[in-house]
């Protein structure tokens, strides 16, 4: 004989708790916080650091970095005067609430206009855990395939900004950024698409200013 | 493999379970909304690792996705989609609201008594 228990209890009620801490800790500062994801190796750190250099003067961005292993990335980031800090995840495919809530302690959060939160590479599993961020901010980078959108829906249907990085190496792969912007579109009709190039700048200063605006709506 | 973290979770409250209910417990019932991307074949590999010499070893965990859902803003209707196509499936608007994802939850344990 088996016997059924209802249950009814919520999982990763912990990491929704520190989403919302974190998210009132961005509210009451008036911060703009970002959540950026894509595949290893889609150019985040590069377009980071062009970023923070490019805006200098204009707006002061701190960094948090999630990779599975090394602070190499945080280290590209300390090396533009920005603060950054490293979360280690050891495996873990994904960075949680609690790891960005620890972190945010740690940065100085006060005198930052923007939070960036640099996720471990991966279009999947990021995509289920909110870290309290104002906004997800997708990366495609052009060697990677146009196919992207509609192979992983999950991200480009919840992202407010894709990304579409490596433009300078469009004459070299096969992309088409109508396609991919079509079917991004598709799941997705308000996303906001700009392609660029981290390398070169092409493109970067529509990023710029969406990013300036983005920082001066949630400052009220 | 996010998985691993939700296997945990599951395994955690599942322990609280048998402290307060009598018997092994051989199936646990899980619903998530869509954006939780939860594999049940890489759910139960994850919960099995973990589980591995506890009294949950080789429990059974199944999941049940529910669908999303919006609320047309042009004709008013709640409707239910699908990722690849979010229109309204009473006049095909793309306009509309959506009231989040469902959240991911232990529903039920079945416990395997004498």
């Amino acid at each position: 004989m088996n016997k059924k228990v209802t249950v009814g209890q919520q999982i990763l009620s912990l990491n929704e708790k520190y989403a919302l801490e974190n998210k009132q800790i961005f509210a009451e500062g008036g911060k703009l916080c970002l959540n950026m994801i894509s595949s290893p190796g889609s150019g985040k750190t590069s377009i980071l650091t062009r970023t923070i250099i490019d805006l200098r003067g204009k707006l002061t961005i701190g960094v948090i970095e999630g990779d599975v292993q090394t602070d190499l990335d945080a280290e590209r980031i300390r090396a533009t005067q920005a603060a950054a800090i490293q979360i280690e995840t050891n495996g873990a495919c994904h960075l949680s609430a609690a790891q960005v809530n620890n972190a945010l302690y740690k940065l100085p959060v006060s005198e930052l206009d923007l939070v960036v939160i640099e996720n471990v590479g991966n279009l999947v599993c990021p995509s289920a855990f909110e870290l309290g961020e104002n906004a997800k901010v997708v990366v495609l980078s052009v060697a990677e395939g146009d196919d992207k959108p509609i192979k992983y829906p999950s991200i480009f249907s919840k992202a407010k900004v894709m990304l579409i990085n490596k433009i300078d190496l469009l004459h070299a792969v096969d992309f088409d950024i109508e396609r991919a912007s079509k079917d991004a579109l598709k799941l997705n009709k308000g996303i906001k698409i700009f392609p660029v190039s981290a390398k070169s700048g092409e493109g970067m200063g529509n990023w710029y200013d969406w990013l300036c605006e983005s920082v001066k709506s949630v400052k009220g | 493999m996010h998985e691993a973290a939700i296997a945990e979770e599951l395994l955690k409250v599942v322990l609280e379970q048998t402290r307060i209910n009598e018997g092994k417990p051989v199936v646990g019932k899980v619903s998530c909304g869509y954006f939780y991307s939860v594999n049940e074949d890489v759910l139960g590999f994850a919960f099995d690792a973990i589980s591995a010499g506890t009294v949950c070893e080789g429990m059974k965990m199944v999941v049940e996705h529910k669908p999303l859902r919006g609320h047309c803003k042009s004709c008013g209707i709640d409707f239910e989609f699908d990722i690849t196509n979010p229109v309204c499936g009473g006049c095909g608007s793309g306009e509309f609201e959506m009231p989040g994802d469902e959240p991911l939850v232990l529903e039920e344990i079945e416990f395997e008594t004498e």
